[in-house]
C-alpha cells in the first residue's frame, strides 16, 4: 500500500517536471516557428558578428527516433552560411547516414533557399568515414565558402578508439612508436590524420535524453554540449540562440 | 517549481550557515593547520521532508554509480571574498556530506574528479594548497581507518599516481590498500586523471600485451579495452553531475559516460545540497528508459561484433594450418582436397567455440598480468614494516 502510495507521488512529480519541461521551452516554438519571416544569408552573415567566437567545428547529435532531413538540411545550411567550415551529424543507428542522398537533395534545395543567388559560393560536401570525400573538383575550389559535412554513427565511437589501439600496437611490435610515445598528445595526432576534422567545439543535441549514445568519446574532451528538445520544426533563431550560448563560455583548459 | 527554487534557496542558505560557522581563513601558503573536517561526519538526521523524497525517489530506478565534476569551488571562493584554497576546503566538505547522502539513497559507488593532470598547469601555490589539502585529507582518512572499516567503504584511486609528490603517493597507496577488502560502498577519486590519459594507458597496456605475447592484435575489442581502464572495476556510470552550470565533460570519463545520464547543475560545488541531488536523481529516472534501451543494444551489438571476430579469425587460423600443411608434403594434389573436405565436416560452430575460449583464456591471463603490475606498484609505495605501525608491542615482545 504504502510502495503505490510512494509510486504514485513519483509519477506525479515526474509528470509535474515533464510539463515544467514543455513549458519551459514552447515558446521558442510558439515564438519562432510560425514566423515566416525568411531567413537569408546576408541576415546570417549579420549575426555571425554577434558572436564573439565561430566554433570551427560543430557536431550534430540526433537523439531522437523520428527525423527530418529537411531540417537538418537547414540547420546544415545555417551553420555554412555563418562560416563554420566543419559540421558532423551523428545518430547511433546511422539512419543519416545511410540517408545521405536524400540529406544531400535536402541541402541543395535548402541552400537555393536560404543563399538565393549566392548559392554557387558555396558548396557543401558530404561525406562518412567509411566513404571519404571524393577529390574536391577543380571548379568547387574556386568556391570561397567550403564546409565538410561529416556523417557518423556508433561505429565512429569506442570503435574507432578500439581500432588505434590495434594500429597502435601494431606499430609497437614493428617498431614505428615506441612504448612511452604512446601519450595523448600523439594519439591525438594519430586520430587527427585519421579524421581531418578538428575535434568538435559545440555539440548541439537534439531529443529529450540527456545521454551521448556513444558520441566521439575521444573527441569530445571539451565539447559544449547544448541540448535542444527537438530538430524537428527548428527555427533559426532557436539554432543561434543555442551558438550565442557557446559563444559566451569560456573555457579555462584545467587552469 | 518556484517552491522547489525558494526551498532549495532556503535549504542551502541554512545548511551553509550550519555547516560553515566562520571558519578560519587560511593562509595562502597553506602551512596553517586548519581545521580538518572529518570524512565521516556525525549523521543529521534527516528532516521529514528529505525522510519522504527519499523514500518517493526509492520507489524508482536508483543510480548504482553516480560520478561528480566539483566545479566552482574558486568561483565560490571569489564570491564570497574567500581564498581560493578556503574555496578548496569547502568543496572538499561538500564531499564529504554527499558522500553521506548517496549512502542513504542507496547509491553505493561514487566517482569524484579530484585533480585533473591539465590542473598542474594552475599557479605553483595553488597547486602546492591543493596537493597540501589532499596530504591532509588523506591522512586524516587514514586516522579515521577504523571508522573505514565500519563503514565498509572501499578507497581506489583513479589516475596516474606517479605524477604526484612521493608522500602523497604513499598516503594515497596506503587508504587503497587498507580498504581493499571493503564491499559496502566504493569511492574513485580521480587524482592526476584525465580520460585521453586513461585511454593512452590502456593502448600501452594492450601493445605490451600484443609484444609479449599474452594476447593477439586480434584480441583488442572494447570489452578488453574497457578492462585496462582504470575503470576497470567499477560498475558502468550511470550519472553524472557537473555543478556550476558547465556544460561539458573536460577531459573526464570519456569512454564511461558513453551511456550516461549527465546532469549538468546550475550551482557552485560548495553550494550543491541534498536538494540538488534528488533533482538530478529525479532527471535520471525520467531518461532511464531509453538510455537502458541503448545500453542493451550496446551489449547484444558488442557480442556480435565479438562473435563475427572470432569465426574471422578462426577461419584465418584454419586456412594458414592448411596452406602449411599444403606446403609439407609438395607434389601430393588430393592432401589439399581432402582437407577442404575436412574443414567442411568440422562442426565451425564448434570451432569457433574452442577459438573463443582460447581467446578468453589468453585475455584472462594477460589482464591477470595487468592487475598485478597496478597491485605491486601499490605495495611498492606502502611503508615497509607495516607490522611494526600496527601492532608495535608484539613486535617488542619477540625481540
Amino acid at each position: 500500500m504504502r510502495a503505490y502510495f510512494l509510486r504514485l507521488i513519483h509519477y506525479v512529480i515526474a509528470l509535474a517536471e515533464f510539463l515544467q519541461h514543455l513549458v519551459l521551452r514552447m515558446p521558442l516554438y510558439a515564438i519562432f516557428t510560425p514566423m515566416k519571416l525568411k531567413t537569408t544569408a546576408s541576415t546570417i552573415q549579420e549575426d555571425s558578428k554577434l558572436l564573439k567566437k565561430i566554433p570551427s567545428h560543430v557536431g550534430i547529435l540526433v537523439a531522437e527516433d523520428e527525423f527530418s532531413l529537411k531540417d537538418l538540411a537547414n540547420v546544415i545550411v545555417w551553420s555554412v552560411a555563418l562560416g563554420i567550415s566543419y559540421i558532423s551529424v551523428y545518430d547511433i543507428n546511422g539512419e543519416i547516414k545511410r540517408n545521405s542522398v536524400v540529406l544531400q537533395r535536402n541541402i541543395e534545395k535548402s541552400k537555393l533557399d536560404i543563399m538565393a543567388q549566392d548559392q554557387s559560393s558555396y558548396d557543401i560536401q558530404l561525406f562518412s568515414t567509411s566513404q571519404p570525400a571524393a577529390e574536391a573538383t577543380s571548379n568547387s575550389k574556386h568556391k570561397p565558402h567550403k564546409a565538410d559535412v561529416l556523417l557518423l554513427c556508433i561505429e565512429d565511437g569506442h570503435k574507432r578508439i578500439v581500432d588505434m589501439a590495434r594500429h597502435v600496437s601494431q606499430m609497437v611490435t614493428s617498431g614505428m612508436l615506441r612504448q612511452e610515445d604512446i601519450i595523448p598528445s600523439r594519439i591525438d595526432n594519430l586520430f587527427q590524420e585519421s579524421f581531418h576534422f578538428p575535434d568538435p567545439d559545440v555539440c548541439l543535441k537534439f531529443g529529450n535524453t540527456d545521454c551521448l549514445f556513444g558520441y566521439l568519446p575521444w573527441q569530445m574532451r571539451l565539447t559544449e554540449i547544448i541540448s535542444m528538445p527537438s530538430h524537428r520544426g527548428i527555427g533559426y533563431k532557436c539554432f543561434l540562440s543555442s551558438l550565442l550560448r557557446y559563444a559566451n563560455t569560456s573555457q579555462r583548459f584545467g587552469k | 517549481m518556484i517552491h522547489i527554487q525558494s526551498i532549495v534557496r532556503v535549504a542551502v542558505e541554512t545548511s551553509v550557515a550550519v555547516l560553515h560557522p566562520r571558519r578560519p581563513t587560511v593562509s595562502s601558503k597553506f602551512k596553517r593547520k586548519i581545521q580538518i573536517m572529518t570524512w565521516f561526519p556525525e549523521r543529521r538526521r534527516p528532516t521529514w521532508l528529505q525522510r519522504l523524497c527519499e523514500a518517493i525517489l526509492k520507489s524508482g530506478p536508483v543510480p548504482q554509480h553516480v560520478a561528480i565534476i566539483m566545479d566552482g569551488n574558486r568561483r565560490f571562493a571569489v564570491k564570497n571574498s574567500l581564498e581560493k584554497c578556503e574555496g578548496h576546503v569547502r568543496g572538499f566538505d561538500k564531499l564529504a556530506e554527499t558522500l553521506e547522502w548517496c549512502l542513504d539513497l542507496g547509491i553505493t559507488e561514487v566517482t569524484v574528479y579530484a585533480f585533473s593532470i591539465e590542473n598542474f598547469k594552475r599557479s605553483p601555490d595553488e597547486v602546492n594548497g591543493l596537493m597540501e589539502l589532499s596530504r591532509q585529507k588523506f591522512a586524516k582518512l587514514l586516522e579515521e581507518r577504523n571508522l573505514i572499516q565500519e563503514h565498509q567503504v572501499c578507497v581506489r584511486i583513479i589516475g596516474d599516481i606517479s605524477l604526484l609528490p612521493r608522500d602523497l603517493q604513499e598516503l594515497l597507496a596506503e587508504a587503497v590498500s587498507i580498504s581493499a577488502n571493503n564491499k559496502r560502498a566504493v569511492l574513485n577519486v580521480c587524482f592526476a586523471y584525465t580520460a585521453r590519459d586513461d585511454m593512452c594507458n590502456a593502448m600501452r597496456e594492450l601493445s605490451s600485451g600484443v609484444k609479449d605475447g599474452f594476447i593477439r592484435e586480434s584480441d583488442i575489442s572494447e570489452n578488453l579495452l574497457e578492462k585496462c581502464l582504470y575503470t576497470s572495476h567499477s560498475r558502468s556510470v550511470d550519472l553524472l553531475i557537473r555543478t556550476s552550470g558547465e556544460v561539458r565533460l573536460s577531459d573526464f570519463l570519456l569512454w564511461e559516460s558513453a551511456y550516461t545520464c549527465l546532469a549538468f547543475v546550475k550551482v557552485l560545488w560548495p553550494e550543491f545540497s541534498i536538494w540538488h541531488l534528488y533533482a538530478a536523481i529525479l532527471h535520471y529516472q525520467r531518461n532511464y528508459n531509453k538510455i537502458q534501451i541503448a545500453r542493451q543494444n550496446l551489449m547484444i551489438e558488442r557480442e556480435r561484433l565479438q562473435r563475427e571476430s572470432d569465426h574471422r579469425c578462426m577461419l584465418e587460423e584454419e586456412t594458414e594450418a592448411c596452406s602449411k600443411l599444403e606446403i609439407i608434403p609438395p607434389g601430393k594434389v588430393s592432401i589439399p582436397t581432402t582437407h577442404s573436405i575436412i574443414t567442411q565436416n568440422k562442426n565451425v560452430q564448434a570451432l569457433v567455440q574452442q577459438y573463443a575460449e582460447a581467446r578468453t583464456e589468453r585475455e584472462n591471463v594477460f589482464l591477470a598480468h595487468v592487475y598485478t603490475k597496478r597491485a605491486d606498484f601499490i605495495k611498492s609505495l606502502l611503508p615497509k614494516h607495516p607490522v611494526l605501525i600496527t601492532k608495535p608491542p608484539v613486535t617488542l615482545i619477540a625481540s
